[in-house]
């Protein structure tokens, strides 16, 4: 059996700009607004969203910075540059422990949903393993055609969220959204600690800058696609609000699918619309999955410096699907989610606090 | 090498191809589109003995629109009793050799007893809200009577009760004196919300039903403390603006003329410098035509004109004021959602009075109202008289 191989493996600074949205965006999005919803007054939430989105805006900024300045250089490597060989091989590890539970809290968290919303019988792990199957296959294939799968999925992935916001216009009351600005600080605090899990993901860039073909144009395209996961985010939220009203929105469980299941086309020809919703969105938590596991193989295979992909599939991916088992309830996948969050953000602050601190003490250039 | 792959991969999908677990024929499910809850009383145990109705299409007796379907039901109604919903409805399956489908119910009928009994009414709500397959679009609607007997009226005109109870809700907006459909969604706000509410009323009347009125509940117990009768439910529909067309009979020198409203607008400010007595103007302007006249002024003439509205006026002044001396004094229920303005605009003196709002303290009943209609009559129809009383000259 042949693979097929894509001309080149380099990705354009439209791909990474592409990449990070398709990333970030996923499962966190479903509960979302019940969790901020529940931390804050009214419809104050958006603030936090908005505060917590400007802040990974500018993280992802200067990660970008940083790793555009060595071009063509791995993680590792440049890592290596600037805080020595051992710990840069200590990140690059935490990195692929980390990816991998992010792909098995995706995996898990999709399967949980649709067996509650979709197959009712079937068990949670046989959909989990064949929706891992399914990421396995695309993450067997060309790196480049993962990034070509993100550009054609993203469009889609945004225009049902603006189809949700607008079908569900008919619904929407002004006066749900009411009263504003009525949070405490310390509320505001607590509903940043819940929102920034949400915006896990970011960190790929670290690794993906490497293949990047104009290295110097990727900060400018990464803010911007950091940016689109707030809009989106903001979006679903206000609509959340606006259709439930407070009080529902922080007490549904899957609040964005539930705005789903509102949608009613006059007409009665096409009911059921969360179907479709429901497609579209495990196109997004599939892209999220299958990135991370790229991560964790492109992350390990430096360290090993093994050119041998399917190896390593095979032998992180029983990892990823026994992480995914783990949990035995709805509340073990909030506390592996609350883990996967808190870990990656923790991680991509570190590196990136240290990377520039360092860097710009030691002066590291390229070349040096 | 590649055979073995092959084959490896075939016996693979042997494992996933072999069945589907939650496939069920079409043709073995039954679709329910009613349900209806009453109590049958009190256990020792202090639980309520539960009865619940469900409606099943039976499609085959359906047919095709030219055909016709013969002459048997074209549903079927299927009770069955306990302590907790999912228990009744899982001892239904046994009752009926199709397995219950809840993804096309349409409504929900709960009795009056079960609306009178503290708390009870949120309770049964629960499965409703809780179900992924069910829709927040189903309709709530409180009988006035036994719940089953809504779900048993025969319609002439369509083949199955709960479809023809939803279209005559759906209907609602061509009298004011009907509530717009409340949908389950928004009854799990007002379950989690302590402000008071409204539940559409509904009664049988011969073959068919009755939807009018409007059963009235407590937030803090959502306990049913009374109801609305049509000219009640008017003034409230009219106080908060969702009245959208409607007839109002004046008398024109002793003859009947009726008004149609066309348009209602409704715009309530809220002055809350003394929380003990806190005031609020309703402001309503309505637009509508003269749809019938019993008299035989020349009513295009401007005195007549001005005559009709201010009859207008103060008809439905009269009305609005009635409902909320009603909802003051004797329900002792914010129904118009005042308190929800209040929360919305001025959220740090709610803090202070949400717990006493409609009860205990009763900052609501304490409030003062201040109504003034503006009618205004946009059309005559197409004729100015239609006849002369010679005989009265």
């Amino acid at each position: 059996m042949k693979w097929f191989e894509y001309g080149d493996e380099k990705i354009s600074h439209r791909e990474i700009m592409i990449a990070i949205p398709s990333m970030v965006i996923g499962v966190g999005i479903l509960s979302l607004p019940r969790s901020i919803a529940g931390a804050t007054t009214g419809s104050d939430g958006w603030i936090s969203l908005l505060v917590i989105g400007v802040f990974f805006v500018l993280l992802t900024w200067i990660i970008a910075k940083i790793a555009s300045s060595f071009p063509n250089q791995s993680f590792l490597s440049y890592t290596s540059l600037i805080l020595t060989k051992p710990v840069a091989i200590v990140f690059t590890f935490l990195y692929t422990i980390v990816s991998i539970m992010i792909a098995a809290y995706e995996v898990r968290e999709i399967s949980n949903i649709a067996k509650q919303y979709l197959f009712d019988r079937t068990p949670v792990e046989v959909i989990s393993l064949i929706f891992l199957l399914v990421v396995v296959y695309a993450v067997a294939g060309s790196r480049a055609g993962i990034f070509r799968l993100n550009m054609m999925f993203l469009p889609i992935i945004i225009l049902v969220a603006l189809a949700v916001f607008v079908f569900n216009l008919g619904w929407f009351r002004l006066g749900n959204l009411l009263p504003v600005f009525e949070t405490s600080l310390s509320d505001y605090v607590k509903s940043f600690s819940t929102g920034i899990t949400s915006y896990v993901g970011f960190g790929i860039i670290l690794f993906y800058i490497s293949l990047a073909e104009k290295p110097e144009k990727t900060p400018r395209f990464a803010v911007i696609g950091m940016g689109i996961p707030i809009v989106v985010y903001i979006l679903l939220y206000i609509t959340c609000l606006g259709v439930f009203g407070h009080s529902v929105t922080s007490n549904l469980l899957y609040p964005t699918i539930e705005l789903a299941k509102e949608i009613d086309i006059p007409g009665g020809f096409f009911e059921r619309v969360e179907s479709v919703f429901f497609v579209i969105w495990i196109m997004a938590i599939f892209n999220t999955t299958v990135m991370a596991l790229d991560i964790a193989i492109l992350a390990l295979s430096s360290i090993f410096k093994s050119k041998d992909k399917m190896r390593l599939i095979l032998i992180l991916s029983p990892l990823v699907y026994v992480v995914a088992m783990y949990p035995k309830d709805i509340e073990g996948i909030g506390v592996l989610g609350n883990i996967v969050g808190y870990s990656a953000i923790i991680l991509t602050f570190t590196v990136t606090v240290l990377l520039g601190v360092v860097g710009k003490l030691r002066r590291v250039k390229q070349g040096d | 090498m590649i055979s073995r792959k092959v084959c490896f991969i075939v016996s693979c999908s042997f494992l996933f191809l072999t069945g589907c677990w939650d496939q069920v024929d079409i043709e073995e499910r039954g679709f329910i589109i009613g349900s209806a809850v009453d109590m049958m009383g009190k256990k020792e145990n202090g639980e309520y003995e539960l009865r619940l109705t469900n409606q099943f299409v039976i499609p085959s007796t359906l047919g095709a629109p030219t055909q016709g379907g013969g002459d048997s039901d074209a549903f079927t109604n299927i009770s069955a009793t306990g302590e907790s919903m999912f228990a009744i409805s899982r001892e239904m399956a046994q009752l009926t050799s199709r397995s219950p489908y809840w993804e096309h119910l349409k409504i929900i009928i709960v009795s009056k007893e079960i609306a009178e009994t503290k708390n009870l009414f949120a309770k049964i709500m629960d499965i409703f809200l809780r179900n992924p397959s069910m829709r927040r679009s189903i309709k709530v609607i409180v009988a006035d009577e036994d719940a089953k007997n809504v779900l048993d009226v025969k319609p002439t005109n369509e083949k199955l009760p709960a479809l023809y109870i939803e279209s005559v809700m759906e209907n609602s907006f061509k009298t004011a004196s009907a509530l717009e459909p409340v949908r389950v969604g928004q009854v799990h706000a007002y379950l989690l919300n302590q402000n008071s509410y409204v539940i559409p009323k509904i009664t049988t009347s011969g073959e068919g039903i009755q939807y009018e009125g409007a059963a009235v509940f407590h937030g803090y117990d959502n306990k049913m403390v009374g109801m609305l009768d049509g000219e009640e439910t008017k003034g409230l529909n009219l106080l908060t603006g969702n009245a959208k067309e409607g007839a109002i009979n004046i008398e024109l020198d002793d003859n009947i003329l009726t008004y149609e409203l066309e348009d209602v607008k409704s715009n309530l400010s809220i002055d809350t410098k003394d929380k003990n007595n806190i005031h609020i103007s309703v402001k309503v302007k309505v637009e509508g035509s003269i749809a019938e006249t019993f008299g035989t002024e020349n009513i295009i003439k401007k005195k007549t004109l001005d005559e009709v509205e201010k009859q207008v006026k103060d008809e439905l002044e009269k009305i609005i004021n009635h409902t909320i001396k009603k909802a003051q004094t004797e329900l002792n229920a914010d129904i118009f959602g005042i308190g929800d303005m209040i929360k919305e605009r001025h959220y740090d003196l709610w803090q202070q009075i949400k717990n006493e709002w409609d009860h205990g303290e009763s900052y609501f009943a304490k409030s003062t109202f201040h109504v003034a209609v503006n009618a205004e009559v946009r059309a005559t129809g197409s004729s100015d008289q239609t006849k002369k009383h010679w005989s009265e000259r």
